[in-house]
């Protein structure tokens, strides 16, 4: 049986046809640059949103590495070998990284007693599943930072484990089982704010 | 099928696959909410760079961001007025009291210290204007001293 998230995941597959349009895009073909850009720019902002919990950061951070990417792509300072989505979301990753570690130094730190006496807001919202969305968007932000790059790449990032093991350079059954373990960890932390 | 799609397919535990599907559900969710202008904003803003041109990010409504640095802004400039307050009010209080009016009164010694090199240059300037005009009056003697041993001389010699 196909998983439901390898089932919805965009076949992109035809590496040819990626390589073709990065080709056309590289030599200033204004369609096919569209074309590469219409195929994962959504992805690339899903990320970064799910991350930095802002639209308008993401958006900026989106159009930052297409222009990164471009550079190189114009510059022939990438060759592609069927790995282009690896390097996109590389790119990205490191970018939103920055754009974490920017964000944490222009943070002000709370006190926590200012915390004390707030609770959790009683969520009834959509359901997917059986799982309450507006819980499961709690417990994602209280993953651990491993984990959650994994969920995210998978899932709002749409990559194939191929791909993240590519990207991130771990064995496919490591990131099998991590993928895995962070789900689990999902799940408890759902459950563990149910019962709270 | 080769063996990364063995991994690909092996699946999800089904005691986890409702939470994938709802993180599923969310990450499309996200993608869906992109503002419709994204590809349009991505396009210009990398199309560019593409052909080696420097291209600048689309604007970006980030008015938490914009209004974050007005109010960075106006502390800062009310900071360096505090200072400057601040700093007006300590030296009016110790030109009243205290050292610090040792500390002016030194400065004012400097500055009649200063007067006073500047009039003994112009008294240089003077003696050396006196010493002038007595080389000039030397200068008178001799020759008047000269023209009167050539008189006598002359009055010998006609004597």
């Amino acid at each position: 049986m196909v998983p439901l998230a390898e089932a919805k995941r965009p076949q992109a597959g035809n590496e040819d046809a990626v390589a073709g349009l990065l080709a056309a895009a590289a030599g200033g073909d204004e369609s096919a640059w569209r074309e590469v850009i219409a195929r994962y720019a959504r992805r690339v902002f899903a990320l970064a949103k799910s991350r930095c919990q802002r639209s308008d950061l993401a958006e900026e951070v989106t159009q930052s590495v297409f222009a990164t990417v471009a550079t190189k792509l114009g510059s022939g300072g990438y060759t592609e070998r069927g790995r282009f989505e690896s390097w996109l979301f590389r790119v990205a990753m490191n970018r939103i990284r920055d754009e974490m570690r920017r964000m944490k130094r222009q943070a002000e730190p709370a006190d926590p007693a200012t915390f004390g006496g707030v609770k959790a807001p009683e969520v009834k919202g959509e359901t997917v599943e059986g799982v309450e969305l507006d819980r499961l968007r709690v417990a994602m932000r209280q993953l651990p930072e491993v984990d959650r790059e994994i969920v995210e790449l998978r899932h709002h990032g749409q990559l194939s484990f191929k791909e993240m093991s590519e990207l991130l350079d771990e064995p496919l059954g490591t990131l099998l089982a991590r993928h895995h373990r962070a789900l689990k960890k999902l799940k408890q932390l759902i459950e563990e704010g149910a019962e709270s | 099928m080769s063996m990364d799609n063995g991994f690909e397919n092996r699946g999800t535990p089904e005691d986890l696959r409702g939470v994938e599907a709802a993180v599923d559900a969310i990450a499309q969710g996200e993608r869906d909410a992109a503002p419709v202008r994204l590809e349009q904003g991505v396009f210009l803003a990398s199309y560019g760079s593409l052909r080696g041109e420097a291209t600048e990010p689309v604007v970006v409504a980030r008015i938490g961001r914009g209004m974050g640095m007005r109010v960075r802004l106006a502390a800062a400039v009310g900071l360096v007025g505090a200072a400057a307050a601040a700093w007006l009010g300590y030296s009016a209080m110790f030109n009243r009291v205290g050292a610090p009016v040792q500390v002016a009164n030194g400065l004012e010694d400097d500055v009649n210290y200063v007067l006073d090199l500047r009039s003994s240059t112009d008294d240089l300037a003077i003696l050396g204007d006196r010493i002038d005009s007595l080389l000039l009056d030397a200068g008178s003697v001799g020759d008047s001293l000269k023209s009167d041993a050539t008189t006598n001389l002359l009055g010998d010699g006609a004597l």
